[in-house]
């Protein structure tokens, strides 16, 4: 199972501080990294100054990546990362407030792992939030390149 | 012959003298050879008269032939022969006379010819005896006959007036022809015309017909009403005089001309005028020539339709129609504008009220021990605010997706649907105390998820308001209500006053107390939307105190669609 951070894609500040206290409950000694914007999402992932290419262990084990990011959307951070080889197996899920079918589909199609609503009540939102950590970072097992 | 009388006179003469001599002496003897030749003579005068008489007998039987073949003629002539007298009296009539009168020909002599007529052919009948008899000359009348057993009878008499030797007037001859067939077809023909006219006449469309030369030759009176024209002002007159110039209109004159040369129908031609006393009309011309007969001059029959009315309602409506269409669609845009804000609105909502309620709760569980009472209070007011808010959203996104999302029709078992949810409803808020019924077999077709939330909006709405009952019951089932199919919810929970009826599926509007019975508002009116896009009726029935039944219908379209 890889230890790598979760990288949450959330331009909201406060859905952002609500997702990263569960997770952070959830696994105590696993890094939440924050990227609040699309661009800031690929510097992250993709800056050869920061992410030496012999070392994977800054690459994230999951990726949440919310849809409305202001200049650069979800779907082309989410086609960024399955565009390059070191990302590409990544898994991504997305967790936005738009419920968009024929988006779904072509989200689908670009490589997302899993499509989750953002639920309206704060409850509901908990636990949503819980379930994806339990299955993609309990669960799920990636093709992980170590 | 002469010579024969001289002979005859000699030997008469010689046997006066013989038998005068025998008389007178004894001597004067008449000679044996005389009486011989005289004997010869009477002979000879013997043939003669034989033959005279053979001739005559001939002629004789020449003359009765002929007699009895003129007789014939006269007795069985396909007219009736009768002579009159001068007062009227039948003197003498030939057979087909007395037949045609259906009378024996004894019983016709001496009467009068009068008493065979009908009353009302008298008068016509004595003019025309009257003047053959004044005047000497030959007249004419037509007759009806009035004859008991028998069927009616027209008869043309000809009068002819007979003279003595001394040329003295002194009887009159009259002919009678049965025109009984002739005058029926006349009557037939009077019968049809009049029909027609009559037809003509009534018609509301006004009609005229006019000759080769254009001249009126009839006129109803919807064309006199139309142009207000009194009928001298129109029949007869030329088209272009009609009511004083009233259609001198050259677009009318020609088409009318076109339609008789060219002998072919015009339908509707559009004349748009101005008339000197009847304004500005639009109307459609209608002509066709009339083929009577290949010899008669040509004849155009001419109708017309005033569109005036039409036309201006047309434009008016039109007008309207656009106007109307432009509300429309202003209409449909703020509708859509409404819809797509009431559904971004109510989904921007939702992330603010997540934050204020999740931070409210995380500062309490996290930090309350820090606050006193009154603190806390204010937190938990914080996440019940936001709890109803919460409701609020949740039933706007509802409502306006109602109207948002297409319709899938499919059939379903509604009992089974409702079922499904008072087993969801009461697990997970236990009441026990409640009865159900629901009527098995209620199937619809309908929008399935859509009818999810109906239910669950009733469901929920009846188990509320009859929380507070000592034996709280809810039905579901189907009645019939003027032969409509129609659904019902009813329940004895606490009813509300049925003046406050019409409120009750308006958006925001609550009829009881909220803090006694906690709702949204929306519940009903989402209800009532659904109801409507599918085609049907939603209402209630209540009584305060004694409960509340909901029906509602659906109508055909999603059966249609299936």
């Amino acid at each position: 199972m890889s230890e790598g951070p979760i990288l949450l894609v959330e331009d909201n500040s406060d859905d952002a501080v609500l997702i990263c206290l569960e997770l952070e409950k959830k696994s105590g000694q696993r890094r939440v990294i924050w990227a609040k914007s699309g661009e800031n999402a690929l510097k992250y992932l993709f800056d050869e100054n920061k992410l030496p290419d012999s070392d994977h262990s800054d690459l994230p084990s999951m990726v949440i990546l919310d849809l409305d990011l202001g200049s650069m959307n979800g779907e082309q951070v989410l086609r960024r990362i399955r565009g390059e080889h070191n990302t590409h197996h990544i898994p991504v899920v997305i967790f936005t407030s738009a419920e968009r079918k024929s988006q779904m589909e072509s989200l689908y199609e670009s490589g997302a792992n899993s499509y989750v609503k953002k639920p309206g009540g704060y409850i509901d939102f908990k636990n949503a939030v819980n379930r994806i950590a339990d299955y993609w970072l309990e669960t799920n097992r990636t093709a992980l390149r170590e | 012959m002469n010579g024969k009388t001289a002979r005859f006179q000699e030997l008469r003469k010689a046997a006066e003298e013989l038998l005068a001599s025998k008389k007178g002496s004894k001597e004067a003897r008449l000679k044996f050879e005389d009486i011989g030749k005289l004997i010869e003579e009477l002979e000879l005068y013997h043939f003669e008269l034989n033959l005279a008489n053979e001739e005559l007998n001939r002629l004789h039987s020449q003359f009765l032939e002929a007699r009895d073949k003129y007789a014939d003629l006269y007795e069985f002539a396909p007219v009736g022969y009768i002579t009159l007298t001068l007062w009227g009296s039948i003197e003498q009539a030939n057979i087909t006379a007395a037949k045609l009168l259906s009378c024996e020909r004894n019983r016709l002599y001496r009467a009068r010819f009068v008493n065979f007529l009908d009353k009302e052919s008298i008068a016509d009948f004595d003019r025309a005896f009257n003047e053959a008899i004044s005047k000497q000359c030959p007249s004419a009348c037509e007759i009806r006959l009035d004859r008991p057993d028998s069927p009616l009878q027209y008869l043309h008499i000809n009068f002819v007036p007979e003279f003595d030797d001394d040329g003295k007037l002194d009887k009159i001859r009259a002919t009678l022809t049965d025109i009984t067939s002739l005058k029926e077809t006349q009557n037939e023909l009077e019968r049809a015309g009049r029909f027609i006219i009559g037809i003509v006449e009534t018609a509301r469309v006004p009609i005229l017909v006019v000759d080769s030369r254009r001249n009126v030759v009839i006129s109803n009176r919807a064309f006199l009403m139309f142009g207000h024209l009194p009928k001298h002002n129109v029949q007869g007159k030329n088209i272009c005089e009609i009511g004083k110039g009233l259609w001198n209109i050259p677009e009318f004159e020609n088409l009318v001309t076109r339609v008789m040369e060219k002998r072919d129908p015009v339908e509707d031609y559009e004349i748009d005028h101005e008339f000197d006393s009847i304004g500005r009309k639009v109307i459609l011309v209608s002509a066709r020539p009339l083929r009577e007969n290949r010899h008669l001059p040509a004849r155009v029959l001419i109708s017309f339709t005033d569109i005036t009315e039409l036309r201006r309602g047309r434009e008016i409506y039109q007008e309207q129609a656009k106007l109307l269409e432009q509300k429309n669609r202003d209409l449909l845009l703020v509708n859509q504008e409404l819809e797509a804000f009431t559904y971004t609105a109510s989904h921007d909502l939702r992330a603010p009220l997540r934050s204020m309620m999740g931070f409210s709760r995380i500062v309490l569980e996290e930090y309350g021990g820090k606050l006193d009472e009154k603190g806390r209070d204010y937190l938990k007011r914080i996440d019940k605010a936001g709890r109803t808010m919460n409701m609020l959203v949740d039933g706007l996104l509802k409502l306006s997706r109602v109207n948002q999302s297409s319709m899938n029709y499919l059939k379903f078992d509604l009992s089974e649907l409702i079922g499904e949810h008072i087993r969801k409803i009461t697990s997970e808020e236990p009441s026990d105390n409640i009865e159900f019924f629901v009527a098995p077999g209620m199937v619809i077709t309908g929008d399935r998820v859509l009818f999810d939330t109906v239910i669950e909006n009733l469901l929920t709405n009846a188990i509320k308001f009859t929380g507070k009952m000592a034996n709280p019951k809810i039905e579901f089932g189907k009645i019939d209500i003027d032969g409509n199919e129609t659904f019902y919810v009813r329940d004895n929970g606490v009813g509300f006053d049925m003046a406050r009826a019409n409120e009750l599926f308006l958006p925001f509007k609550r009829l009881h107390d909220p803090a006694e019975y906690p709702g949204t508002g929306i519940g009903l009116a989402t209800v009532n939307r659904i109801i409507r896009r599918h085609d049907g009726k939603i209402w209630a029935e209540s009584e305060p105190g004694k409960g509340t039944t909901f029906y509602f219908t659906l109508g055909q379209t999603g059966r249609e669609q299936l």
